[in-house]
């Protein structure tokens, strides 16, 4: 029943204190997948992403009331979780006191502790080249190779413009093609 | 959707097409019915949450929500900071002080400079009125007036200073000198005379 109704919908009832916590399962299970992946492409492991993942609905529960029904909710969700993992990657950066290529370098050795990492592999190549981006380009990267989103939406999510995202884009593949011909 | 599906993948292409071969698929793996769990575990911990806030009391809750302190009416509206324009300080460009300065510094320069110039000037003049005189008159005449000279003051001197201490013995008789003894005490006299035995013993004698 819940499952048939549309963004704002939702919005409307869990604004109106109407089966607020079914409401808000019903948001969580729409988009807990797609909140996940790009996480966990940006924090690496399952458990800094489950941390998250919490974090971010549990913020975005206590802002629903404040949502705007112009926005989209799914937009809304996806600046929260970018910013979430964001601070969270600076959190670690302060906690063990390095410099961003440190932290790179912890998220390259998370990426050797996964399941099945095989670095001969091409896949797995392409996860070590975006380790090795600066912040902004990897996020960039990930909503555009693997969520392939628009442009303009990318713009709403990460408050940049167009240009200058398509200009991180355009550096971040560069410098993936680089890494992986060398490597 | 499809449309931008393509775009991207063509804009790919065109940037790298090494990069737009590679697969798109990520090797991450999530725990097998995580999310099937999830939502559950977020609701439960909103429900922790709003336990530990239900958890204050009536009045403590009711403390977070109102502020007791008021603002009298219109404050905000009509608040604005009265700073006085700062006065620019001002420097004349020809200052009392600065001008009686130079104004000393250039009266005690021309007072030197005049004491200077009149000395220098009666000093040369001197000299030139000399070298003048000595050009106007010949070398013999001139030696023949400075050998008179030379006598005429010579006897002159002799005789006034003859003169002179004859009017002295005359005036300094015995009763004189034995008053201007009676003056000087005795030590003293007596100190006079070793420091004369002790520079002359002949002296004394």
């Amino acid at each position: 029943m819940l499952n048939d109704l549309n963004d704002i919908e939702l919005v409307r009832l869990f604004k109106e204190d109407k089966n607020k916590e079914q409401v808000f399962t019903t948001i969580v299970k729409r988009y807990q997948e797609r909140i996940y992946w790009q996480i966990r492409r940006l924090v690496v492991s399952h458990t800094d992403a489950d941390d998250v993942m919490q974090n971010v609905f549990i913020k975005a529960w206590n802002a629903l009331d404040q949502f705007r029904e112009d926005a989209k909710l799914f937009t809304w969700l996806y600046r929260i979780a970018t910013n979430e993992s964001l601070t969270f990657l600076d959190q670690a950066k302060r906690r063990s006191s390095v410099s961003f290529d440190d932290v790179s370098e912890t998220l390259e050795n998370k990426l050797h502790g996964e399941k099945d990492f095989d670095e001969k592999k091409a896949i797995w190549k392409l996860q070590l080249a975006i380790q090795q981006l600066p912040e902004k380009q990897r996020v960039v990267f990930n909503l555009r190779y693997f969520e392939e989103m628009p442009y303009e939406e990318m713009s709403e999510i990460l408050e940049t413009s167009v240009g200058a995202l398509k200009a991180s884009y355009h550096h971040a593949v560069k410098k993936i093609e680089e890494y992986i011909l060398n490597h | 959707m499809l449309k931008d599906q393509q775009n991207i993948l063509l804009e790919l292409t065109s940037i790298s097409p090494f990069v737009a071969d590679l697969p798109k698929n990520t090797p991450f793996e999530a725990p097998e019915g995580y999310f099937q769990e999830f939502s559950s575990k977020v609701i439960e911990q909103i429900q922790l949450q709003n336990i530990e806030n239900d958890g204050l009391s009536p009045f403590m809750q009711s403390l977070k929500k109102e502020n007791p302190l008021s603002v009298p009416e219109g404050y905000l509206s009509q608040f604005n900071v009265a700073i006085a324009p700062k006065k620019a300080k001002i420097v004349p460009l020809f200052g009392l002080k600065a001008v009686l300065k130079y104004a000393a510094a250039a009266s005690v320069i021309g007072i030197i400079a005049t004491f200077a110039t009149l000395f220098f000037s009666n000093t040369d003049k001197t000299t030139i009125g000399k070298l003048n005189g000595n050009t106007m008159i010949s070398t013999d005449a001139f030696a023949l007036y400075l050998s008179e000279a030379e006598m005429i003051e010579e006897d002159d001197v002799l005789e006034t200073v003859i003169a002179d201490s004859q009017s002295l013995l005359v005036q300094m008789d015995a009763k004189v000198i034995s008053e201007l003894l009676t003056e000087i005490p005795e030590t003293e006299i007596s100190n006079y005379i070793d420091i004369m035995k002790s520079e002359d013993p002949n002296l004394m004698n």
